[in-house]
């Protein structure tokens, strides 16, 4: 069965192709460029573990992967240094890219990109450096120290980690994972949802199935639109911003920040909204004006899926 | 006795002859990489079919699509791939997302991830005649039962696959065979004997089970026997759609100086060839069979209206208005530019690759996607036969190479070597292959040269895909003058093919199978 994609298995195509271009500056640019034939019969299974530099990984074709590296401030560097740092292994369809410590590499702008057939799973981690992911099937794992990552069209789930750096998120199929302690977290289209936990950053969410979005400290906001599963949001500081159809069940919380939800003309729901030293706001003509005691509960058409809203200073609106 | 040993000697040497002549008989090796290995038939071993290829760096630039070209690329494969349900909102996931759990999530067979077909259509998905050798391939054979844990055969997806997917109750015709080309039909002509011409779609909603806004949907499909009966049916098979942002970066004074450069050779041959052009500013069209369509974003509006049924800015009117099998809220046009900001239930349209709809992200999509790949180690015979293909002048009308215009908005367009084996004219191929279809002003029995980049792993051949054998292809290009038809325009080329010994037809069978 397959027998000719069997054959491709092995490693048949090594191209090493380097090149330097004198810049303006007298600094120079130098890439190194290898390719791995690769099987279609299964996927890809690519893992990543860099130090310094920009990764990009990004669907091109099947049935290989161009690992290509470039390389500015390289002048005192020979061609033949930038295939040694990398080491390149390759098992079948697994493939490993790891970027060895050398002295006096420091001053050296590094971009990576590695062009992989669409059904690659990529595990990835870079200590310092902008990671983008865009165009594979998936799943993804990525990490980084210091530097964004940017995951798009993914098919199955994504695990991103951050220690300081935004994610963003377009296009994933499958669940997602996200953390980070310093940095935004932003995600379109993802019909699986998202956990985004962060310590301190906005997070933004726009088409998501069931989600959680948490910030944990700082003043970072939260804002949702075109939720379409049910929502776990919550702040300290920032305000919180939800506009959206009521599919699922809603808690949205706030130590001091404002709580804002929009929702249609007409919609049906179960409103709990408390602010303990706040005030409650509602511009709709289908709410009562809350008690006293900043709170207000009411089935509305009927009653419906369940929106609760809690702060303890802050403001809540409800339009 | 004598007699008898003459007798058995000439049987001999006729056995000798006859058995020399099968050694060498030449035959069409058939799809490269195998039927089984493609398309499809990599779905039956669980293998996802392959993806469009991104377009390759510039050869001599090295230029790459930037990243948002590459963004509206991967949007493209995901907007082509998506399945699409009938009622405007009864998709099974949000449109345009990846369906996890099916086998490829963006190429999705069980749930759909869209929606807006057509009260009557060719297909529900652009993908699904498109997956030959991979997705924006040619007409293919696709797994008949994706939902089932053991897969079937490929096979023709108007076999089963489409005519019945969620429940609709269509007929068959006869002429989409299990293992035969997918096709569509146009009608010659109309009743009145008027020329026709147009397509007439295969397919209906009624009966659908996972839209219950048309429960009294009662459309009949057209009699195709009673026309196939009639000899009133013009069949097409789907074109690929790589590679096609690299034709449409050819100019029209490119196309022309390769047919005058052509001319004194061409002439004694009788091959002429003329372009078909808009009738709106007289340049070359080049897309289609007949090259009827100017440009692949015209190709994208025509199809998703024609074989989708799917109503759009191109196309705004649907080709079947009847209100019980369109339900109530079905907007119209249906895939149009997203531009509702406050919508509450918003698709993160101030995303600027959002807002455009399907099909127009669709013919970015094609825009960006490479030229088919030949064989990177092509056999000495292939090797061979390139050259006797040019030398008997079949090169003369499958113009091997043609450059992009030399500046274009997208570096890795312009200025490029363009391998399509085509001189993106039409020609006379008289009574043999007329369809009797007029577009434009391609007549009767004129057809574009096909491009024969990707002819390598094609199955089937022609516009109506009478055969899956190359040979029986080429000698299908001669055809004598009638009094209806001028004779074929590549006659001459046949009858040069016909002379040459067996090995050399071989290898011009083994060269297209390169390609």
């Amino acid at each position: 069965m397959i027998p000719e994609l069997r054959l491709r298995r092995s490693v048949t195509l090594v191209l090493l192709l380097a090149s330097s271009v004198a810049m303006s500056t007298g600094q120079v640019s130098r890439e190194f460029r290898r390719t791995f034939a690769v099987s279609l019969a299964e996927p890809v299974s690519l893992q990543v573990d860099l130090l310094d530099g920009d990764l990009r990984i990004a669907y091109a074709r099947d049935g290989e992967v161009a690992v290509s590296v470039a390389a500015q401030n390289a002048s005192s560097m020979d061609q033949q240094s930038l295939s040694t740092w990398l080491v390149m292994a390759q098992t079948g369809n697994r493939l490993e890219v790891r970027e060895r410590p050398v002295v006096g590499s420091q001053n050296l702008k590094l971009t990576y990109m590695i062009d992989v057939p669409y059904r690659t799973e990529a595990h990835t981690s870079v200590r310092r450096g902008k990671q983008t992911i865009t165009g594979i099937m998936g799943p993804v794992s990525a990490e980084t120290g210091v530097g964004d990552i940017e995951v798009s069209y993914i098919s199955l789930e994504v695990d991103a980690h951050a220690h300081t750096g935004n994610l963003t998120f377009e296009v994933v199929g499958g669940r997602i994972e996200a953390r980070s302690v310093q940095g935004a977290i932003a995600c379109q289209r993802a019909p699986q949802g998202i956990k985004a936990e962060t310590e301190d950053g906005d997070i933004s969410l726009a088409v998501v199935g069931a989600s959680i979005a948490i910030v944990k400290s700082g003043n970072g906001r939260i804002d949702v639109g075109g939720a379409r599963g049910s929502l776990v949001v919550s702040t300290t500081a920032g305000g919180i911003h939800v506009k959206a159809v009521l599919r699922e069940d809603w808690r949205l919380s706030s130590k001091s920040g404002t709580v804002h939800v929009e929702l249609p003309p007409g919609s049906s729901f179960d409103l709990d909204a408390v602010s303990d030293f706040g005030d409650v706001v509602i511009a709709r003509d289908d709410l009562d004006k809350p008690t006293g005691d900043r709170r207000l509960k009411q089935k509305v058409k009927g009653g419906g899926k369940k929106i609760e809203v809690r702060t303890e200073t802050g403001r809540i609106a409800v339009s | 006795m004598k007699t008898t040993g003459n007798w058995l000697g000439k049987g001999a040497i006729a056995t000798f002859l006859c058995l020399g002549s099968w050694a060498f008989a030449q035959h069409d090796p058939g799809v490269r990489g195998g039927i089984q290995n493609t398309g499809g038939g990599l779905q039956q071993h669980g293998i996802p079919i392959p993806h469009p290829p991104l377009i390759s760096p510039h050869p001599i630039t090295g230029a790459t699509v930037n990243e948002n070209e590459r963004k509206s690329f991967e949007e493209g494969i995901a907007r082509a791939g998506q399945l699409e349900a009938t009622c405007d909102s009864c998709n099974d996931v949000t449109d345009g997302s990846p369906v996890p759990g099916e086998l490829d999530p963006l190429f999705p067979q069980i749930r759909t991830n869209s929606n807006g077909t057509g009260a009557r259509h060719n297909a529900d998905q652009c993908f699904v005649c498109h997956a030959q050798p991979q997705l924006g391939g040619s007409g293919g054979f696709i797994v008949p039962n994706p939902a089932d844990p053991v897969p079937q055969q490929a096979e023709n997806p108007q076999f089963r696959l489409v005519p019945h997917r969620f429940g609709r109750l269509n007929v068959v015709p006869s002429f989409e065979r299990q293992y035969g080309p997918i096709r569509e039909v146009r009608f010659k002509y109309k009743l009145d004997g008027t020329p026709d011409g147009g397509v007439h779609q295969l397919w209906t909603v009624r009966g659908s089970t996972n839209d219950p806004t048309i429960p009294n949907c009662a459309l009949t499909q057209p009699d195709f026997e009673a026309q196939l009966k009639a000899g009133n049916l013009a069949f097409r098979i789907p074109l690929q759609m790589t590679g096609l942002g690299l034709i449409e970066s050819i100019q029209d004074r490119e196309i022309l100086a390769h047919h005058d450069a052509t001319s004194t050779l061409r002439e004694p041959l009788g091959i002429a060839g003329h372009p078909n052009r808009s009738g709106n500013d007289g340049t070359i069209t080049r897309f289609g069979w007949k090259a009827q369509n100017k440009s692949v974003t015209m190709f994208a509006g025509e199809a998703y209206n024609v074989e989708m049924g799917i109503t759009n800015e191109l196309f705004p009117t649907a080709t079947e208005e009847d209100p019980d099998c369109n339900g109530p809220n079905k907007p119209l046009p249906n895939d149009v530019v997203r531009t509702d900001k406050d919508d509450h239930d918003n698709k993160a349209f101030d995303n600027p690759i959002h807002i455009l709809p399907d099909w127009m992200q669709f013919q970015v999509m094609m825009r960006f996607t490479d030229g088919p790949g030949p064989d990177p180690n092509p056999s000495v015979s292939a090797q061979h036969g390139k050259i006797v293909f040019s030398d008997i002048g079949c090169a003369l009308c499958h113009t091997p190479q043609m450059q992009t215009a030399p500046v274009m908005l997208s570096p890795v367009l312009q200025d490029r070597p363009v391998n399509l084996f085509s001189d993106l004219l039409v020609h006379h191929m008289g009574e043999k292959l007329a369809d009797d279809i007029i577009q434009g002003q391609a007549g009767p029995d004129e057809f574009r040269t096909t491009p024969l980049w990707g002819v390598g792993q094609r199955i089937f051949f022609f516009h109506d895909g009478r055969t899956a054998d190359l040979l029986r292809a080429i000698r299908d290009h001669f055809s004598p003058r009638t009094t209806k038809y001028p004779a074929s325009e590549a006659n001459a080329v046949v009858h040069r093919f016909n002379e040459l010994s067996p090995e050399e037809q071989q290898a011009i069978l083994d060269f297209l199978r390169s390609l």
